[in-house]
């Protein structure tokens, strides 16, 4: 219990630094929002041509969309630090966290707070909205319940992966194309219902880099999408379990890094 | 500026991106990734349609998105390193160099995606050669290389001109999503810029960006040719005239700036 | 904690980096993406010494000769390739947040002050990640700030401090939480004269009177000369002297330089059988002082006595020249051996 209060006074302390420069964060929320919107609409622009891509409907694919960009919204709210982890161990700045007597994941992680991160929220809840409304999803109290676990699971997905790829910094020092590939590029894939791509890449994002547990399983379950049941219709209610397990190997591979990890300079 | 000078700066810059071996093998795949999906996303919602839309067979649209993908590969430059300069003050070594400033800039710039064109752009293609039905017919090339090189010069205007606004902001990296959110939506490095609806068309046309991607990949995968392809580069040649006379501006405009605060 | 024999230990620590080597030229470069080669380098080589609490003491060497390397495995940021270390009884890297307790660390070259917040607001934070109890810490950062006149810059945000203020404000920070041991890895680098005095004070008075065990790199011989009583020089990766500053300094006491000036020139060779002409310039005469036994004193008289001297001045080596010798092998060690 201390240590939560420490840890959530070093991200006030983080966000009141961060403060100094008020005046740029609307003009940072507007234009993440922005973008965000601009990627949205190529989707949009795609499916108002061809009405749907691969039997999903512009609602079912806002639906898919919505899940991802507002887990993704919690993911940059307490992993955004790890985006630009390489950057504290070339400068050096790791070493001050690794000689307090506080977790050093904990630091870092508390070290940065994102705020802009509610322009996910903002348009993940639209899509979700919009695409339950379009897509006319029947709500049972089952659905309900296991949405929020889905979201939860989804964050632990996201986040892991975070983790994973700054665990590997610790031996290649630069990773920022990692960050990039597998943080952000990884994700334009699951912008599409995964039942598109050929088997192997299915397979894949299934079962090697789970991602596609984070929406269009439960999209699935949501949606009562029958017909395309890749691999096992059990998939579609694993997202909080996978999502905890590849958490917590996450959390080994990270304190597997610390213990590799070369400080720089002399 | 001497062609020598020119070339060392281009060199420097390509040798500095090769430095780390395992981002690179990373940036391969990062590429290869997005031609696949997008490839992927063509061939299920083409064979939905027929096997043909908006003057595009499925072969072709998948050409295109290769052949797009491979561009905007191979157009990577370092947008961070002029804002950089402008911020940390070293853009005043530059400007008592013996030589123009943006020039160097468009060397550095060249060197940058010579790498990213020969290290990633060239196996990306490769790959998806084998991979996927791309086709690319011949007789285009002499035009298709005149608007590659203006493609190249607006976006590299763009990234010159979104980069010294520096000069007035400490915080650009909202600028540089707002441009990414354009290019990604408005450039055709994506969606060709058939797919829009009629209505907001002729509005595209009235921005630069579309010559950035949709316009060369048009061109080299013969989708738009004869007349429409000579005009298209026609266009591009007056985007690169504005574009110039923006940069020219705002750089003069921040070199005062500069000398009113002293670096 | 009770008593412990030793504030710090290392036993034969070692840490070896792996390097990649990049090509040279664009071909080289080019080579380079496709064929990995790497080359281990010790950059501690089987470290051993034993600080008892209350110490102060000097880890000199040259660049790369391995101090930051081994302040880093003390600190726990490194896990040692072999060897162990021990500070104040705990294993720093593998108990870090133990650890994290009992040691304080400057590193001169980065500092831990939250750099957009006033100075007072680091300390603030600090208490709370150490749980320091709010009324020690009131005594504690009266004395700190007193000590180190910390009291116009406390509402100061850090990124306007001079290096000089950020230095006293870093060190102060290191302390919050009383730490037994104290690493300091080039505090005074880039302070200017008076900073330096000011922080050297400050320290001497702090391992005097709380006991604080320190331990300090530098690349400032004065620092070494008033502050630690004990040096450890480190080289390529090896310890090559153990042992108390003024021991180091005794061993050269022979040469002692003896600088005269005459009123006119004498003649050059029958001056005094003691003392050797090392250089002469004019009036001006560069002597040094041979034989331990007979005493400098006495041989400086039979010097003025003999002929007519206007100036006579003798100097001691200084910690910095013998050291400079010693890394530029003019001057050999015995070999050393390793401590308990």
């Amino acid at each position: 219990m201390e240590t939560l209060k420490i840890y959530l006074l070093l991200a006030l302390t983080s966000v009141r630094a961060r403060m100094e420069y008020k005046g740029t964060f609307f003009v940072f929320l507007f234009a993440i929002v922005f973008f965000y919107f601009a990627q949205l609409g190529v989707l949009i622009v795609v499916i108002a041509r061809f009405k749907e891509i691969h039997g999903w409907t512009m609602g079912e694919m806002a639906f898919l969309y919505g899940l991802l960009t507002f887990s993704q919204g919690f993911t940059t709210l307490f992993f955004n630090a790890l985006i630009n982890f390489d950057q504290l161990l070339i400068k050096g700045e790791f070493d001050r966290a690794l000689v307090r007597p506080l977790s050093p994941l904990g630091q870092v992680v508390f070290s940065r707070f994102e705020a802009s991160t509610i322009a996910h929220f903002v348009i993940g809840a639209a899509a979700l909205y919009y695409g339950a409304k379009l897509s006319g999803i029947v709500w049972t109290p089952q659905k309900a319940l296991f949405l929020p676990l889905v979201i939860i699971g989804g964050v632990l997905i996201q986040g892991a992966v975070r983790m994973f790829v700054t665990a590997v910094a610790f031996w290649t020092l630069r990773n920022s194309s990692l960050v990039h590939t597998v943080v952000f590029s990884s994700k334009e894939f699951i912008v599409y219902p995964v039942s598109i791509y050929r088997w192997g890449v299915q397979f894949f994002l299934t079962f090697l880099f789970p991602v596609a547990f984070i929406n269009f399983y439960p999209a699935q379950y949501f949606l009562q999408k029958s017909g395309e049941n890749l691999f096992h219709p059990a998939l579609q209610v694993l997202t909080p379990a996978v999502g905890l397990v590849l958490f917590a190997l996450s959390l080994l591979a990270w304190k597997t890094g610390i213990n590799h990890y070369q400080s720089a300079g002399s | 500026m001497t062609a020598a000078m020119f070339l060392k700066f281009a060199s420097v810059s390509f040798q500095r991106q090769i430095a780390y071996r395992f981002d690179y093998f990373v940036a391969v795949l990062n590429g290869f990734l997005y031609v696949f999906i997008f490839t992927s996303v063509w061939r299920v919602v083409f064979t939905k349609a027929g096997g043909e839309h908006g003057g595009f067979t499925t072969e072709s649209i998948v050409t295109y998105a290769v052949i797009a993908m491979v561009i905007r590969i191979s157009f990577s430059m370092d947008d961070t390193a002029l804002p950089g300069k402008v911020r940390d003050g070293s853009v005043a070594v530059d400007l008592i160099r013996p030589m123009p400033f943006h020039a160097m800039n468009l060397a550095e710039a060249m060197g940058y995606s010579a790498f990213h064109f020969i290290a990633r752009g060239i196996p990306i293609l490769a790959v998806s050669a084998l991979l996927f039905p791309v086709r690319i017919p011949a007789d285009h090339l002499p035009l298709a290389l005149v608007s590659l090189a203006l493609a190249y010069l607006i976006l590299f205007m763009l990234n010159f001109a979104v980069g010294l606004l520096a000069f007035w902001y400490i915080e650009i990296f909202p600028f540089m999503l707002l441009k990414y959110g354009l290019l990604n939506l408005l450039s055709g490095g994506i969606v060709p810029m058939d797919f829009f609806p009629a209505a907001v068309r002729p509005f595209l046309a009235f921005l630069p960006f579309q010559h950035i991607f949709y316009t060369p990949a048009s061109i080299i995968i013969g989708h738009a040719n004869g007349a429409l392809a000579i005009e298209m580069v026609a266009e591009q040649a007056a985007w690169v005239a504005v574009m110039g006379a923006v940069c020219a501006l705002a750089w003069r405009a921040g070199q005062n700036k500069l000398v009113i605060q002293g670096g | 904690m009770g008593t412990i024999e030793y504030a710090i230990e290392a036993h034969h620590l070692k840490k070896q980096f792996t390097v990649s080597e990049s090509g040279k030229g664009l071909w080289g470069s080019v080579k380079a993406l496709f064929s990995a080669k790497t080359r281990i380098v010790d950059a501690v080589n089987g470290v051993s010494f034993a600080i008892r609490p209350g110490e102060f003491v000097g880890y000199v060497g040259e660049n790369g000769a391995g101090k930051s390397t081994t302040i880093k495995m003390l600190t726990g940021i490194l896990v040692p390739s072999s060897g162990t270390a021990r500070v104040n009884g705990v294993v720093p890297y593998e108990d870090r947040k133990k650890n994290g307790m009992n040691i304080g660390v400057v590193f001169g070259q980065r500092t831990q002050l939250w750099w957009d917040l006033p100075v007072r607001e680091t300390y603030e934070m600090l208490r709370v990640i150490y749980r320091v109890p709010k009324n020690g810490f009131d005594e504690t950062m009266k004395k700190l700030s007193a000590a180190l006149d910390l009291g116009p810059l406390m509402e100061m945000p850090v990124r306007k401090l001079s290096l000089g203020q950020r230095m006293r404000c870093d060190i102060a920070a290191s302390l919050v939480h009383r730490p037994g041991v104290l690493f300091l890895d080039e505090p005074t680098i880039g302070l200017d004269v008076l900073a330096k005095e000011n922080i050297r004070t400050f320290l001497k008075d702090l391992n005097k009177t709380d006991g604080t065990t320190i331990i300090l790199t530098t690349h400032d011989m004065n620092d070494i000369e008033q502050l630690c009583r004990r040096l450890i020089i480190l080289d390529k990766g090896i310890v090559i002297y153990d042992g108390a500053t003024e021991d180091l300094k005794q061993r050269f006491v022979h040469d002692k330089l003896i600088e005269v000036e005459f009123h006119e020139p004498p003649d050059g060779l029958a001056l005094v059988p003691e003392l050797l002409v090392v250089r002469e310039s004019g009036t001006k005469k560069w002597l040094k002082f041979q034989n331990g036994n007979s005493g400098i004193a006495a041989a400086i008289g039979k010097l003025a006595s003999m002929y007519p001297v206007k100036d006579l001045s003798v100097r001691e080596p200084s910690v910095e020249s013998i050291i400079r010798a010693i890394y530029e092998k003019t001057v050999l060690l015995p070999e050393h051996k390793d401590a308990p």
